[in-house]
């Protein structure tokens, strides 16, 4: 703690020195305790581990993250379970920007067909006309010949390039990188039938059952007990780290009385569902929007591209304006909805409404499996998928980070039964060999994986020889990766990783996977 | 190398017991007992080094020139406030002995290309790390490792990726595959011409730091902190970078003694004009745009609007050639825009996606300079540009469309130009701890083999999974075997492609060897025919008429000294123990639609049949074919064009991407399906700004 506020002096830090499973006994004891943070992150410790599983639970019903990390050997282990994170910003650049080329609002339309190539003669002009507006009049021109369609099969499509070529006019210099940005494929893919569909990622928010607008499931109190949350138990106080002056050592006594009061907050959790409320809010009022008009409100920013300052301008204002109301059309609904179901007019405004409308496309929800779930599963995950396609199911190969999967938790089997790590006492390590082969058979039995007891014999060797030791190399590289897992959670932005990541660093290799 | 020394049972944290279990028996002694080199304790220096020592890497040189600034605090952690201006080497190394005492850790500040440290340097490690954030002090390093005989190993961090590998003698080395050009602007296209948005802000960020951030003489619009007279004859040619460097470093030594911080007054621009008029080289006083203290802030303000939109416009309008295609720059009385908007005005909503008017851009402007000065005068000085600082925002957004009106440049909305000023690929401090995780795992690996790279790998850090079956964040690959055709590793040779009749040798010096083969000290041996003759030398040792000899030499063209079409060069240099050939063909008016030092094409050269008696040469002919096509490409052309192995996929950038090296550059060459179209562009920064506070997108512009 002394460490960590040196390395940063604004971090306000409590510690318990004593074992999490001397005052963690059952999964009420994690409910009353762990709800109050806004993520848990449990180091060294396996997934089967009984507190780790009391946690686990506890967490996954009060919807607070849990990140369970570890470093054993040259093996690196990750698992984040969240039950819903909603992100709000998840940064995919593949992400085509929004222009509605495919279906042109009235002010687009107007201010394209203003534009009359063949009239203009000034080639400096000629080549400064956005691209927007070369593929808004070319979609028009190709719909008057299509009955409305867009262009959608290959053909179509070669057809509505030449459309484009077509209104190219002959004087227009060859240089001109407008037209040139008009034939670009990216830009030409937004004005096919296919860009009036939303994503499918970003559909997968919208089609949601709790992003239903009249429903709107996502505003109801979760399945947690509140009487169970911020539950004073008897835990042991949690101290807070107070810096020691130079001057004077500060005693005991005195620190004591910088006790934090244990207990009394539940402020992680119900912030997380406050979050949660508020995300599904603005989701079932941009549902509805899109339902009535049939896509997404506009984003409202326009990229850089080869045009006169002028209009240049003019679009950029016609996008923004049109987005603002977009935007005010979604508030409404907001309005609507929170006015049915009561909801607190603290938890939204046009900002908030706003930005939500720009990110529309960027909004997800990420779920995990518990990882109690995961365990009671018995193999139903991705691991088994994930282990085929790696390859680690071919005893042949290896190198391969997957089998650790089921070589960590034999490890922590071996851990629960014989309080030490296999292979840490150099005289028995043949009998501890043979013994996590036996527990690894259980495990691969137990996830279902096939094949002969020679499947991953030479790890469970190696997991013997690693012998829990921690290396810092590894600690300092899976410490790095919670940590970003971690940051992305909490500014919930990006999409968090889909929810094991298991590195093997004798060959630097790894693999994730949703188990 | 296994030590007679007893090996205690802790190293470091980590118990040798653990250290020998995992990686066999032997590798605590050796880890115990090696010494190692780390090149570099910036971001990745630092986690590298806690690493190092808490694995019980014993005997640890480190290597920096760099002193801490604020902007690296953030993560480099073994810095602390009180340590702001001290050196990183030392620091670091001081930190790490409080924190490992067991560790001897020397800090040295120093120019890691200085020849001081030469090949016995080198040789005395027994592995050399690389933490460096610059393209020409890695190929030095590259270059001393294989003279030494030691392996390197290389990483790189930059954003949410990362990269390790090992050069080694017989593997792939930092020379053998060509590194795309950094993407920068040309300094004139910032200073002069800007032509799109992202110019504008580009120059509005370096005018932010040079009026708010610390003192920077590689900022890009350095010139208008000095006496603008001195200024204008320096730039009438407009060519920016080397040529300029010169005086314009001259003009900044006359003038550093006289630099007061009281001395400023209120300078405005009339006052500059007129010293422009006097003719006055030496300005009696410093001439600052910068605010100094005590200047009343409503002044400040006038003054740098009349200097920057006023006085600068004018002298740029006086430079005829370059408008002759294009329209010159506008001028606009940004101080005398009558401020009759409203409120709401001036304090603009950022995520604003309306394009700013230029009056509002203008009151903006003044109020943002006197906002900074009055209400954060104690910062002043330390400012550097942070898309999350509104002052520092509100300032790029009014500064930028300023700029963008004077030239003709689509005006911005404060949402776009964010988007544009913070595209930055930041350093981050997870990658670097994940970075440094890996080097130190390699570090081990060579030390269980006692030296031999052969388990080690080269690792790429994606930014989330990818993969097309098993999704990963790791992307290991076996080293590769050299490149036959390298002509630092492997003999190999190299065409230049220039008009003889043209170009001067000094060109080919500071251009074509200096520059872009990152020779440091290169001797230039001629071989035309029967003719042998030594053009140039440098370094130690040489008499005072070899000197001047050799300085007459640089101004003359290649054809006066008799190098003909077909000619070879032989190009050495001793410190790295390097010798190339390098074959010379004339072309009549190449690229003259270029800059003076850009007339010129150098390719690799297939060598002809002609056995290499270089004894590690490999037998594996599978790697011809790999390499082969790597020559197909011009080794070194001006756009960036790279150089790639098959089934390597660089993704170029557009403009807007454009980014500033984090803690490092990835190798792009080698980057291999990994999506990051950041990735492959972020070689080098000049050298002059090695290892300088990375946090500063200002770099982008630099180095053309």
């Amino acid at each position: 703690m002394e460490a960590m506020h040196e390395l940063n002096d604004v971090v306000d830090g409590a510690y318990i020195p004593q074992d999490v499973s001397s005052f963690i006994r059952n999964e009420e004891d994690a409910s009353s305790f762990f709800t109050r943070f806004s993520v848990v992150i449990i180091t060294q410790m396996g997934s089967i581990d009984p507190t780790v599983q009391c946690i686990s639970s506890a967490c996954f019903r009060a919807n607070v993250p849990v990140l369970l990390v570890r470093a054993n050997g040259l093996v690196g282990f990750l698992r984040v379970q969240a039950r819903e994170v909603c992100i709000l910003d998840a940064k995919d650049d593949a992400a085509a920007p929004d222009l509605r080329l495919h279906s042109p609002f009235k002010e687009l339309e107007e201010f394209a067909s203003k534009f009359n190539f063949n009239e203009i003669q000034d080639t400096t002009v000629l080549s400064h006309i956005p691209f927007v507006v070369i593929l808004v009049q070319a979609i028009a021109q190709y719909r008057k010949q299509h009955g409305g369609q867009l262009p959608s099969s290959r053909p179509q499509k070669e057809e509505f390039k030449e459309v484009v070529k077509s209104i190219r006019p002959s004087c227009c210099p060859d240089a001109a990188e407008n037209f040139e940005e008009a034939l670009k494929g990216s830009n030409l893919r937004l004005c096919y039938a296919s860009a009036r569909e939303v994503p499918s990622s970003t559909r997968a928010v919208f089609c949601d059952a709790k992003s239903n607008p009249i429903t709107v499931s996502g505003l109801q109190p979760e399945s947690c007990d509140s009487s169970q949350l911020g539950r004073k138990g008897a835990f042991p106080e949690a101290i807070r780290y107070v810096k020691l002056s130079k001057a004077s050592s500060t005693t005991l006594a005195e620190s004591e009385s910088n006790l934090v009061q244990g207990g009394s907050t539940i402020a992680g959790a119900a912030r997380i569902a406050n979050d949660c409320r508020v995300f599904w809010l603005h989701v079932a009022a941009i549902r509805d929007f899109m339902e009535r008009f049939g896509c997404l409100p506009l984003q409202g920013s326009l990229p850089d591209m080869a045009a006169d300052t002028e209009s240049y301008v003019s679009l950029q204002k016609l996008y923004s304006s049109k987005a603002r109301d977009d935007a005010r059309i979604v508030a409404q609904c907001v309005n609507e909805i929170a006015d049915r179901h009561a909801v607190d007019a603290e938890d939204f405004d046009e900002e908030s409404v706003r930005l939500f409308c720009k990110n529309a496309s960027s909004l997800r929800v990420y779920r995990t499996k518990s990882i109690v779930e995961e365990i009671e599963s018995r193999g139903k995950g991705g691991f088994k998928a994930a282990a085929e396609m790696d390859g680690a199911l071919d005893a042949s190969q290896n190198g391969t980070a997957a089998p650790y999967y089921a070589l960590l938790r034999a490890a922590d089997q071996f851990r629960l039964e014989h309080g030490r790590e296999a292979g840490s006492v150099a005289e028995m390590r043949e009998a501890d060999d043979s013994l996590i082969c036996e527990y690894l058979s259980a495990v691969k039995e137990d996830i279902g994986i096939p094949g002969t007891a020679l499947l991953w014999r030479d790890q469970a060797t190696e997991m013997v020889r690693y012998a829990g030791s921690e290396l810092h190399n590894v600690c300092a590289f899976m410490g790095g990766i919670a940590a970003q897992e971690v940051t992305k959670i909490l500014t919930r932005q990006f999409m968090p990783l889909d929810n094991t990541l298991i590195v093997n660093f004798a060959q630097q290799t790894s693999v994730t996977f949703a188990a | 190398m296994v030590s007679a020394v007893e090996v205690p049972s802790t190293l470091g944290f980590t118990s040798a017991a653990s250290l020998d279990a995992v990686y066999g028996d032997g590798t605590a002694a050796r880890v115990h007992s090696s010494r190692i080199l780390v090149v570099g304790a910036g971001g990745v220096g630092c986690e590298l080094v806690k690493n190092l020592a808490s694995t019980g890497f014993s005997h640890i040189t480190l290597i920096d020139l760099d002193t801490i600034d604020v902007s690296n605090l953030n993560r480099q952690f073994l810095f602390r406030k009180h340590h702001v201006g001290k050196s990183k080497a030392v620091e670091a190394a001081a930190t790490i002995t409080a924190m490992v005492p067991s560790t001897e850790i020397e800090g040295i500040v120093g120019n890691i290309k200085d020849t001081k440290f030469g090949i016995s340097f080198f040789k005395s490690f027994n592995i050399v790390c690389c933490a460096l954030d610059n393209l020409e002090a890695r190929r030095h390093v590259n270059r001393m490792c294989l003279a030494a005989d030691v392996p390197m190993i290389e990483s790189g961090s930059t954003g949410y990726v990362g990269q390790t590998s090992v050069v080694a003698k017989g593997f792939e080395c930092y020379d053998c595959t060509t590194r795309p050009q950094p993407k920068s602007y040309a300094v004139c296209t910032i200073r002069s011409t800007p032509e799109k948005p992202v110019h504008c802000v580009v120059w509005a960020k370096f005018l932010y730091e040079l009026i708010f951030g610390p003192d920077d003489d590689g900022n890009v619009l350095k010139d208008l902190d000095m006496d603008t007279g001195r200024a204008a004859n320096e730039a009438s040619a407009s060519i920016p970078d080397t040529e300029k460097t010169g005086p314009k470093e001259d003009a900044k030594k006359g003038k550093e003694p006289v630099k007061a911080p009281q001395a400023n007054g209120h300078e405005n621009g009339h006052s500059e004009q007129s010293t422009e008029n006097n003719g006055t080289v030496i300005a009696p006083k410093s001439k600052r745009v910068r605010y100094a203290e005590g200047e009343d802030p409503e002044e400040f303000a006038k003054r740098v609007c009349e200097l920057v939109f006023v006085t600068d416009i004018e002298k740029q309008r006086k430079m005829t050639e370059l408008w002759q295609e294009r329209a010159p720059p506008l001028v606009y009385d940004v101080g005398g825009v009558v401020d009759n908007l409203s409120e709401e005005f001036k304090q603009p909503n950022l995520s604003d996606q309306t394009s700013w008017t230029k009056e509002k851009s203008a009151v903006v402007f003044r109020e943002t300079l006197k906002h900074i000065a009055s209400h954060r005068k104690e910062e002043v000085g330390n400012l550097t540009f942070d898309k999350d600082d509104k002052d520092a925002l509100m300032f790029v957004c009014a500064a930028s469309n300023l700029r963008s009106h004077a030239y003709g440049v689509p005006l911005q909305s404060p949402f776009a130009v964010k988007g544009i000023a913070g595209n930055i690929v930041h350093a981050i401090a997870t990658t670097n701890a994940v970075v440094g995780g890996l080097i130190v795992q390699e570090a081990l690996k060579v030390m269980a083999n006692n030296g031999d790279v052969r388990d080690c790998l080269t690792t790429f850090v994606s930014k989330a999974p990818v993969g097309a079956r098993v999704m990963k964040i790791l992307y290991p690959e076996q080293l590769r075997k050299k490149n036959e055709k390298c002509f630092v590793c492997s003999k190999g040779h190299l065409q230049l492609i220039l008009d003889l009749e043209k170009t001067k040798l000094r060109t080919v010096v500071n251009t074509v060897l200096q520059k872009r083969m990152c020779v440091l000290q290169p001797t230039v041996n001629l071989t035309a025919g029967e003719y042998h003759n030594t053009l140039y030398e440098c370094g130690v040792g040489l008499e005072a008429d070899e000197i001047e000899e050799y300085e007459q030499n640089l101004e003359k063209s290649l054809q006066e000294l008799r190098v003909t079409d077909g000619s070879e060069l032989v190009v050495s240099d001793l410190a790295q123990n390097l010798s190339c050939t390098v074959h010379v063909s004339h072309a009549s008016g190449l690229y003259e639609d270029k800059a003076e030092w850009e007339r010129f094409r150098l390719e690799g050269k297939i060598q002809e049949a002609e056995v290499d008696t270089n004894g590690v040469r490999s037998e594996d002919d599978s790697t011809e074919d790999v390499d082969d096509e790597c020559l197909e490409v011009p080794v070194q052309e001006m756009e960036g064009s790279c150089a790639a192995a098959p089934n390597t996929s660089v993704a170029i950038a557009d403009e807007a991407n454009v980014t500033v090296t984090a803690e490092g550059e990835d190798r792009g060459g080698k980057k291999r399906s990994l999506d990051h179209a950041e990735n492959g562009r972020l070689d080098g920064e000049p050298e002059s700004k090695k290892m300088r506070g990375e946090e500063r997108e200002s770099m982008e512009a630099e180095n053309r």
